[in-house]
């Protein structure tokens, strides 16, 4: 017995040792090999050439090899990595994620939060981007207490709007004399021209997502069009949940009719996003809440067509037209020195705010590649950088290669009366989860009642969130 | 066809009881039950692979068909050279003999050691084993990386090495006590005539308990390969190296830009190796039962 | 049982001599050398990320870093979670239905794969062919086959049989036994292999002593076979009950933990705390959580089997 005791001590002695001896380290050390090289590295570029990739992986090649050549001394790696909930964490601690990644705004307060978002605020204004930004507007997608954390990839905005599929509204009869789907003005609207749908073509009339939280995070544009507000701060700075109000139990009161009354949605009621996207795709759904830059998303994966889509700035409910802003954003993870070369790489593939014959020329080149996969161009709804000129020399890039007509998507471009908002405050992961319980509830219960559903749902999201921040 | 069962001498039922009518015909009720089985078994299997053949459109059909519109051999031809495998296959037949080692022959030892020559305290191992089994497994990917990018003390960065996915498979606890239950099961008495034959303890090992765990080391062979053949995570973080890549992380990186039905096709291609090593393997699970061993 | 006894009889024989001591402290060492590979990467791999982990789990953290000791705040804050006994139900679910399906079934196709002679080999790969189907296939099978849409595979079965259609998987009593259903087609082919094995290892002198006692097939198959089979089918219970524990990627990829949490886990609770909030020392402590209820249970177990013994 006493040697089964020395045995299982040492054992746990070895455990304990071990796992004391185990430093976390964020970031890559000082990014430099052996030979003193520094290197930087770009997630989300193909390190394998395929028939699908082989002009991105080409046109990357050319940038690394100019870019070494200006650069003595740094290289520029492709990562085949990109973004990705599963792994994130995983390589974030383990040094391991690349100098410069991008990701969706919706994960940058948890990025922040954990400590694995480089600040790049010094290189923001040494490079002059701060002059190009408009940080009233956007700068919750980049900044978080007034330090620069990320950029927005390519400088493009996108916020909601309706898609429709042109083809499905032909058959249901619902196309103006131009040949454009008569968008519908307001939510109610929208909702009668679902059931149209429904009944003439048998199809679903709308698409939601109800799980993920890619359920909760379309839900909330309808419930600020119906003015509901999220949560308030009280002065002791404690935040309380506030959705279960009139307007937000109208909302989802409205989404149960989309069900039972207009019987327009779709019978895959358990869906995120991509079922919507495959449904529009295929031609089995009328209209899906999406962004433009996701439908050259479903043009690659379900062989969307770029001319049998249209899309439409979002309805407006009671309180207005809402929609909520978003961006494809950079973030960085390494040295200051490695953070710089970044810049200098952006600079370069024509992805910051200045302009010469260079980023001219690979504006045109990334522009070529999008137009051979079918990508829509020519609707950019907004865009970051405040100069003129960069505006223009991207209107001149994709011109030759502007693949839709304008009459299809003018009413989301120009997007008249929408108040753009971002997301709630605090929690925003877990209230988006919590909303999708709720959506779940009332498309299948046909008996829920509304206001108990909600209000369940938000006091679970105060106890177990908020409460416990 | 029917002579066959005549002539069985082995298992639950043998020719002795086949002479009763009634036994015989639940033998054709069992084979009636397997073919069932193997309906259950085969038919998703192989709609899903002919589904690899459909348009895109035809593949995300809300009401599928039972039967792509044509199936062209040339497609699948076309898939298979454009995965270019090649290389890759090695590095995970690499990944797998080093896995096979790990888990046959120090797992396969341990539970051996653990079985038969219980040193003091392999008890509480056990016990501990089980434990861990049932300890939160959901972070230890997390964590574990963190130790394998700097280790510690000595504080080396072991990507791009085999050394952290080889050593993760020879702790594969299950696999473990698997070996220590089948060695628990094999009778006493052939150990007990071997000894007095003046065998030791790693004599006995080597030509009584090897010969006797076939079953077992196959069964267990089987589980290695599909496991590190179908690893893409591990291999996704350790091996960075493109010359490194095994051909699970090579389906990855090849076809994540492919259409969802190509890369149907491409998955079943490549799974086929499994397909043989199981065919291989389980000839050696079954047909030699015990005692036809030990009579050599 | 009886080899261990002589075994054990060896070993602790009362051995007088220094010498004899010092062969025995020599054997000792060297089996432990056989076992000390193992016992390395059992700290490296499993011990050193789980004590971290429950070392976490009483400490405020930003990712893996320990900010500031809480002590046991995070095992009260996912204790008085509103959802957490329904998920600690749902999980007993899951292990009953997992059960269920997961153990006889396999039991057996493994016993009849074994008595059949005629195309045994084919069989064998056929019923095998499903655990080693692509991950890809299997979601896309089972996607189709619980397709809540007219369409759906099962609904068109139902349709033809003149039955109204069902919701499958929207169902909240049907969706947990649903996913079960698919994760024992994925995965009854491994049980019956360990069952195959099991099977090779049972001599046919008892099946033969035990015809010659008059037994007939079906007590042959409950005296001999079944107990045989007892320590694998022990361990691989246990083994079921542990994974299906922890279980998360299923109900993730197949109803995301709905419809309105009807098949939530408390593994996939502990996967979205820790990657999709980043809130790991709270993703700990729901795991530990969860161990500490299979180490319980466990220890009931073991309770009343020696209290049925005696």
């Amino acid at each position: 017995m006493k040697k089964t005791v020395k045995v299982l001590s040492l054992i746990l002695a070895l455990a304990l040792v071990l796992t004391g001896c185990v430093g976390t380290k964020v970031g890559q050390g000082d990014g430099r090999d052996a030979e003193g090289n520094l290197h930087i590295s770009i997630g989300g570029t193909p390190t394998v050439k395929n028939d699908k990739n082989a002009k991105t992986y080409d046109l990357f090649q050319e940038n690394k090899a100019k870019f070494e050549a200006a650069h003595p001394g740094v290289i520029v790696d492709a990562d085949g990595w990109s973004f990705d909930l599963k792994n994130y964490m995983t390589k974030a601690e383990g040094g391991d994620l690349p100098t410069m990644y991008y990701t969706s705004p919706t994960e940058v307060n948890n990025i922040v939060d954990n400590g694995y978002a480089t600040d790049i605020t010094a290189m923001v204004k040494k490079y002059g981007y701060d002059k190009m930004l408009n940080n009233e507007k956007y700068g919750n997608l980049y900044m978080r207490d007034g330090k620069y954390y990320a950029l927005v990839k390519d400088g493009s905005l996108y916020d909601m709007g309706i898609a429709y599929n042109i083809d499905v509204f032909r058959k249901a009869d619902l196309l103006d004399e131009n040949g454009v789907p008569k968008f519908p003005q307001t939510w109610q609207e929208l909702a009668e021209t679902a059931q149209t749908i429904k009944e003439k073509t048998g199809k679903a009339g709308l698409a939601i997502a109800t799980k993920g939280g890619q359920g909760g995070w379309h839900f909330i544009n309808i419930m600020w069009a119906f003015g509901t507000e999220f949560m308030e701060q009280d002065k002791d700075g404690k935040w309380t949940a506030t959705f279960a109000s009139d307007e937000g139990v109208a909302a989802l009161q409205y989404i149960k009719d989309l069900k039972w009354k207009y019987n327009a949605l779709q019978d895959e009621l358990l869906a995120d996003i991509q079922v919507g996207g495959r449904m529009l795709s295929m031609g089995d759904v009328g209209m899906i809440i999406t962004q433009e830059n996701m439908l050259d998303y479903y043009i690659e994966q379900y062989g969307l067509k770029a001319d049998n889509v249209a899309m439409s700035k979002m309805p407006a409910g009671p309180a207005g037209r809402f929609s909520q802003v978003g961006a494809n954003i950079w973030m960085f993870s390494g040295t200051d020195e490695q953070v710089e070369m970044c810049f200098e790489w952006l600079d370069m593939t024509g992805q910051g705010p200045t302009v010469s014959d260079e980023t001219k020329e690979q504006l045109k080149k990334s522009y070529g590649i999008r137009s051979e996969k079918g990508h829509i161009i020519g609707i950019r709804t907004a865009n970051l950088w405040m100069n003129e000129d960069r505006i223009k020399a991207e209107q001149e890039a994709m011109a030759p290669y502007i693949s839709v007509d304008p009459k299809f998507f003018e009413d989301y471009t120009e997007g008249k009366g929408v108040a753009y908002k971002f997301e709630p405050e605090r929690c925003t992961q877990q209230l988006y989860a919590a909303l999708d319980t709720a959506l779940q509830e009332v498309v299948l219960n046909k008996d829920a009642d509304c206001k108990a559903v909600l209000t369940k749902v938000q006091d679970d999201f105060q106890k177990n969130f908020l409460d416990k921040e | 066809m029917a002579k066959k069962i005549e002539y069985k001498s082995e298992g639950l039922l043998t020719s002795f009881d086949y002479k009763r009518p009634s036994v015989k015909f639940s033998y054709w009720m069992m084979i009636a039950f397997l073919v069932l089985c193997c309906c259950i078994a085969l038919l998703p299997v192989l709609w899903a692979f002919l589904s690899g053949f459909k348009e895109l459109a035809e593949y995300y059909s809300q009401t599928p068909s039972l039967l792509p519109e044509s199936i062209s051999w040339k497609k699948l031809w076309d898939i298979s050279i454009k995965l270019r495998i090649g290389p890759a296959f090695i590095n995970s037949m690499i990944l797998f003999a080093g896995c096979w080692v790990g888990e046959i022959v120090i797992g396969g030892l341990a539970g051996y050691t653990m079985s038969r020559l219980q040193p003091k305290g392999s008890k509480f191992l056990f016990a501990l084993m089980l434990w861990t089994m049932m300890m939160p497994h959901t972070l230890t990917m997390v964590p574990m990386f963190m130790t394998w990018t700097d280790f510690p003390l000595i504080h080396i960065n072991f990507q791009n090495t085999w050394i952290p996915l080889w050593t993760g498979s020879m702790a594969n606890i299950f696999n473990i006590l698997l070996f220590k239950n089948f060695f628990d099961g094999i009778p006493l008495s052939y150990v007990e005539s071997a000894k007095l034959d003046g065998c030791s303890n790693l004599g006995i090992f080597a030509r009584i308990m090897v010969p006797l765990s076939k079953p077992i080391i196959s069964t267990v062979t089987v589980f290695v390969f599909n496991s590190t053949w179908n690893n893409f995570m591990g291999p996704f973080l350790y091996l960075k190296d493109a010359d490194m890549a095994t051909v699970a992380l090579r389906l990855y990186t090849t076809s994540k830009d492919w259409t969802e039905p190509e890369q149907m096709l491409a998955a079943f291609i490549v799974m086929i190796p499994s397909v043989i090593v199981f065919a291989i393997c389980s000839k050696q699970i079954m047909g030699n039962n015990v005692s036809v061993g030990v009579k050599g | 049982m009886e080899n261990k006894t002589v075994i054990k009889k060896q070993s602790k024989a009362p051995y007088k001599k220094l010498g004899s001591r010092l062969v025995e402290a020599r054997n000792q060492s060297l089996m432990w050398l056989l076992l000390l590979p193992m016992v390395f990467t059992l700290i490296l791999c499993h011990w050193n990320p789980i004590f971290r982990g429950m070392i976490t789990s009483l400490f405020h953290t930003k990712g893996f870093r320990m900010v500031e000791f809480v002590g046991l705040n995070n095992f009260k804050d996912v204790i008085s979670d509103t959802l957490f006994l329904k998920t600690l139900w749902n999980t007993v679910l899951y292990v009953f239905w997992s059960l269920l399906l997961g153990v006889i079934p396999p039991l057996a196709l493994a016993i009849v794969l074994n008595e059949v002679v005629h195309f045994k080999q084919g069989f064998k790969i056929i019923t095998y062919l499903p655990a080693i189907a692509p991950a890809l296939a299997a979601s896309l099978i089972w996607m189709n086959i619980f397709s809540p849409s007219p369409g759906g595979l099962l609904n068109v079965a139902l349709k033809a049989m003149g039955l109204p259609i069902s919701q499958w998987l929207l169902n909240e009593h049907l969706t947990i036994p649903l996913i079960v259903v698919s994760m024992t087609w994925k995965g009854y082919g491994v049980t019956m292999l360990l069952y195959l094995s099991a099977l090779q290892s049972i001599s046919q002198e008892l099946y033969e002593a035990s015809a010659i006692d008059g037994a007939g097939v079906w007590r042959r198959l409950f005296t001999v076979t079944i107990p045989h089979l007892g320590p694998t089918m022990l361990l691989f219970v246990v083994n079921q009950i542990i994974g299906v524990f922890q279980t998360f990627d299923q109900p993730l990829v197949m109803t995301g933990g709905g419809p309105n949490n009807a098949s939530t886990t408390l593994g996939l609770t502990s996967y979205n705390l820790a990657f999709s909030y980043m809130q790991v020392d709270r993703s700990m402590a729901l795991g530990t959580v969860s161990f500490i209820i299979l180490l319980v249970a466990t220890l009931f177990y073991f309770k009343m089997k020696k209290r049925m013994e005696d």
